[in-house]
């Protein structure tokens, strides 16, 4: 199998958690071309991957979502300030993807750090040490994050009603300060 | 209990949002272009041609557009096709909605398409000149501009008589250009991006007609045959705008249409290439003037931006009628609104005439 035939077969069995990843991220009418991107990428660095390919893929989406997303709310900035409000009038891509996710209300009332924390390892499927791979730092880094946003879900589950507060502060080695 | 099973009992998967998202077993249309697109890079040792814009340079853009949907053009009135679209931008037609055929591959409805054209009358050409009259939209755009942006779309309605020896008229009549906004208008004109202004005539020797040089390529690959393997041998001899089929095919037979009406076997010949090339698509859609049309087009993506080059074939007659440059992904540089159009083009009349100022 040379490595094309690798690569599309990684493409035929990946892209369904790619596009459902980036749909639990981005709006509805962003996801196709997102994960054209991403697919673009991984073959541009496919001599780069090391193990499975759906963590890595995922890492790469992750940087293609956060891209659209700063993009997104640039445009909706300067469209606000084409029309003379100052005031992007499109709502932020945060609210409707948050929209989107429709029953599970309460992860809107956690971080956007939190939110990502529980996805990887909830609907996105993957264990402590891939997640961690996803998003660059150790398991034992992860594990701490991982942590906070469990008890601050469950501090959401029991109050929805306000926003969970950020008390807590990390070290760049992922140990919590006070 | 550990965190990751807790947080798993708290969130389940059947209150994933995207649980039923990509359903199925077979990869989505797009899946397929964007794997046959890489495909085609791989086996071109990963060569990725930027050939994104081929007949304008890329810029930075500072506005966005602010989305009006139509504009005048020399007393035509431009209305997007009727179709559930995404926003238009300001300075370009709305993207074409196409239509995929149910159940059917693009060689299926190209054969099938084919069959159907074959067996059409011949006809025969009342008077030396090839008329058309087509309208087209294209986006000017200038990555050098003192100012920073310059960005464009000129409507245009182009009216040509032209004989087999490339002799002929060309009467031009632009539109307003369209600008996002006022300091592009101003860095526009400065940069000259502008084609024209009110109406442009222009007679042509023999020879001499705007891209002779095409003609005189096709000429020289000879009678061009109703054999679809032979005819497709001819058309590698000439290069196609971008390197897609579809372009090569419509030059062949905008080169064929000069001596005469094609003749409904070359027609059918062109369409059964295109039935045989891997990389082809084809849909139903509406254009911008609001006839049906089969689009038949190739798409090539680079760094996370699509572009979409198609072709629209009139139905009845199997002749290319109008075309369209299309943008989706990431606009990248060119920083316009995507999906966008960058390029289009119809078929508003055409026939023979006796004279260069006869009309059909």
């Amino acid at each position: 199998m040379d490595e094309w035939e690798r690569f599309e077969q990684a493409f035929r069995g990946c892209y369904r958690q790619v596009v459902r990843f980036l749909w639990r991220r981005l709006p509805p009418q962003a996801v196709e071309d997102a994960a054209s991107e991403v697919f673009v990428i991984a073959w541009e660095r496919w001599g780069t991957l090391r193990g499975d390919p759906l963590p890595w893929l995922y890492g790469i989406a992750r940087r293609v979502a956060a891209n659209a997303v700063r993009a997104q709310e640039r445009s909706a900035r300067l469209e606000g300030r084409l029309r003379g409000s100052g005031v992007a009038t499109v709502p932020g891509v945060d609210g409707q993807v948050l929209s989107a996710l429709g029953a599970v209300d309460v992860l809107g009332h956690l971080s956007a750090r939190d939110r990502e924390v529980l996805m990887l390892v909830t609907w996105d499927g993957l264990d402590a040490g891939q997640a961690a791979g996803v998003l660059g730092c150790s398991r034992g880094a992860f594990l701490v994050r991982l942590h906070r946003a469990r008890r601050h879900l469950e501090c959401a589950l029991a109050d929805p009603g306000d926003p969970v507060p950020e008390r807590e502060s990390e070290s760049a080695d992922g140990s919590v300060g006070r | 209990m550990r965190d990751i099973e807790r947080v798993r009992e708290l969130l389940p998967a059947q209150a994933d949002p995207a649980s039923s998202c990509g359903a199925g077993a077979a990869l989505s249309p797009r899946a397929e272009d964007d794997l046959d697109a890489l495909r085609r890079t791989a086996a071109c040792v990963r060569e990725v041609r930027p050939g994104l814009v081929t007949r304008r340079r890329i810029l930075v853009s500072a506005a966005a557009a602010t989305g009006a949907a139509a504009a005048t053009v020399a007393g035509y009135q431009l209305r997007p096709a009727a179709q559930p679209r995404t926003r238009a931008t300001a300075f370009t037609p709305a993207v074409l909605h196409y239509v995929p055929f149910a159940g059917r591959s693009a060689r299926e409805v190209l054969l099938d398409f084919a069959g159907r054209v074959e067996k059409l009358p011949s006809e025969t050409a009342d008077g030396p000149y090839l008329y058309r009259k087509e309208w087209g939209w294209w986006l000017n755009t200038a990555g050098d501009v003192p100012g920073g942006v310059a960005s464009v779309a000129v409507p245009t309605v182009t009216e040509s008589w032209v004989k087999a020896d490339g002799s002929g008229r060309q009467r031009s009549a632009y539109g307003d250009p369209i600008y996002p906004d006022a300091k592009q208008k101003r860095a526009a004109e400065r940069a000259g991006l502008i084609a024209g202004k009110g109406v442009k005539n222009s007679m042509y020797g023999p020879g001499k007609f705007p891209r002779q040089p095409e003609i005189d390529a096709w000429r020289k690959v000879g009678p061009l045959s109703t054999d679809p393997a032979r005819l497709a041998e001819q058309l590698k001899k000439v290069s196609w705008d971008g390197g897609h089929i579809i372009n090569g095919v419509a030059a062949m037979l905008d080169y064929a249409s000069r001596s005469g009406p094609v003749h409904p076997q070359l027609r059918a010949a062109a369409l059964r290439v295109l039935a045989d090339s891997r990389s082809v698509r084809v849909a139903g859609t509406t254009s911008w003037q609001g006839h049906k049309a089969i689009a038949v087009y190739q798409t090539q993506t680079w760094h996370g931006s699509t572009q979409r080059a198609s072709v629209l074939f009139d139905p009845a007659t199997g002749c290319p009628m109008g075309s369209e440059d299309a943008l989706f992904g990431n606009a990248r540089k060119l920083n316009v609104s995507v999906p966008a159009t960058l390029a289009v083009s119809e078929i508003l009349s055409s026939g023979h005439t006796h004279t260069i100022d006869g009309r059909p």
